[in-house]
């Protein structure tokens, strides 16, 4: 198990959580509330690219398969002015081709974590890529 | 004489040869053209292996996501009540252990559904006809499917004919018509009502049964597309297109038919959107 920076205010992390169930944004807030980090949550594209303006979370936790705006062109447009370094992506989807594993990451996608998400897997991701924020 | 023998001789194997080459080029171009047909008939082979290869792969990468999607809500909630650190309330609780219950029947009713098409595949799709009270059928699925409805949605009965009234049916199949009628109508209603009824003829030889909601509704063009296989209006609700095709299959197995009421919604209708999906089985034998 990876262990989080003990100086790091956690409080401070802001996680924007991207999926079009809202039920499975439910579970992945859930996951994560131990470490107490701001949370913020979207059921679309369209509402986290105007959550990543307004808010500029330091990680964002993204769905592929969504109605509209899907996960591939969030990551294209966020790629387009935000570096892996200020906001890597992590993907979260039940896709697990390699051929989406791979568009996903030539894209601009730091980390795919396939359906169903082991907690222990998604909770090692997220502290690895918190320990590296730079406030 | 000897001058006039050697030209016959001359003109005969003259004949003889153009007859020789003549078969040869008959036979060549006989051969040609069977060449070619079977190349075409290869051609087309290839065309339709490569189609169904294709169809396979959609197939078995739309089943992935399909069950991933529920085992994903089921295997997280689980772990979040495996883990005691984290001290969620009861209430919390009770709340994720209705979601694993909810995600564990969508699994359930899209594995019923794959199976069954795989039966049909194998030619081992069968029905067993036996005395069944409708009702009880009709209640029984209401009690499997009513925690999935959406707290905005009323979801209520009206019964047609009494609860002892039966038919000679197949109960399992009966059952996994309307498991995918209301299973829809909960996927896309999610604020108003649905209305399941059953409602015998008026020269009581057939019994419907149909589920109406307060959905978007289904385009009247689609109403015979919706039910061939693979076919889904909307590609991001759950589900992996086999139900209403199923449904179509047994319907015929059980000699009932199986539609999109065109005509709902009318003036009448409670509402001006929604869907309205009908059994329609014959009464083969009753005690009305």
């Amino acid at each position: 198990m990876t262990t989080l920076n003990p100086e790091i205010d956690t409080t401070k992390v802001k996680i924007l959580i991207v999926d079009d169930i809202p039920l499975n944004v439910l579970l992945i807030d859930k996951m994560l509330a131990k470490f107490k980090f701001q949370t913020l949550k979207a059921n679309s594209g369209a509402d986290a690219l105007k959550l990543i303006e307004t808010e500029k979370p330091h990680i964002l936790l993204l769905d592929l398969m969504m109605p509209g705006i899907d996960g591939y062109q969030v990551t294209e447009q966020v790629r387009a002015t935000i570096s892996k370094e200020e906001m890597p992506i992590v993907i979260l989807s039940a896709l697990n081709a390699n051929d989406d594993i791979s568009r996903a990451m030539a894209l601009g996608a730091d980390e795919f974590i396939t359906k169903p998400v082991m907690m222990e897997r998604l909770h090692n991701c997220v502290i690895n890529l918190v320990n590296k924020i730079k406030f | 004489m000897y001058i006039l023998s050697f030209a016959i001789l001359g003109a005969l194997t003259l004949i003889a040869i153009i007859f020789v080459a003549g078969f040869w080029v008959y036979k060549q171009k006989q051969l040609k053209d069977k060449m070619q047909i079977l190349s075409v008939e290869l051609l087309k082979a290839n065309k339709e292996v490569k189609a169904a290869n294709m169809v396979r792969d959609v197939f078995l990468q739309n089943m992935s996501h399909q069950v991933r999607t529920p085992l994903h809500a089921i295997n997280g909630f689980a772990q979040l009540l495996a883990t005691p650190e984290y001290n969620f309330s009861d209430a919390e609780k009770a709340e994720f252990a209705a979601h694993i219950r909810s995600n564990t029947t969508v699994l359930t009713l899209l594995f019923d559904d794959m199976l069954s098409v795989v039966d049909i595949e194998c030619g081992k799709f069968d029905v067993s006809i036996s005395t069944c009270k409708v009702n009880e059928v009709v209640y029984e699925t209401i009690e499997t499917l009513k925690h999935m409805v959406n707290e905005n949605v009323t979801m209520s009965f009206e019964p047609g004919v009494g609860d002892d009234f039966t038919i000679e049916t197949d109960p399992h199949r009966l059952q996994q018509v309307l498991m995918n009628f209301m299973s829809n109508a909960i996927k896309h209603t999610e604020k108003g009502f649905i209305k399941i009824a059953t409602k015998l003829s008026a020269d009581g030889k057939t019994l419907d049964f149909s589920v109406t909601d307060s959905g978007n509704g289904v385009p009247k063009e689609m109403a015979d597309a919706i039910f061939t296989r693979f076919k889904k209006l909307n590609d991001f609700k759950l589900g992996a297109g086999l139900g209403l095709s199923l449904c179509k299959t047994i319907s015929d197995k059980l000699n009932s038919a199986c539609y999109l009421d065109t005509t709902y919604p009318d003036s009448n209708s409670e509402c001006d959107h929604g869907a309205r999906f009908v059994f329609s089985a014959p009464v083969v034998q009753s005690n009305i």
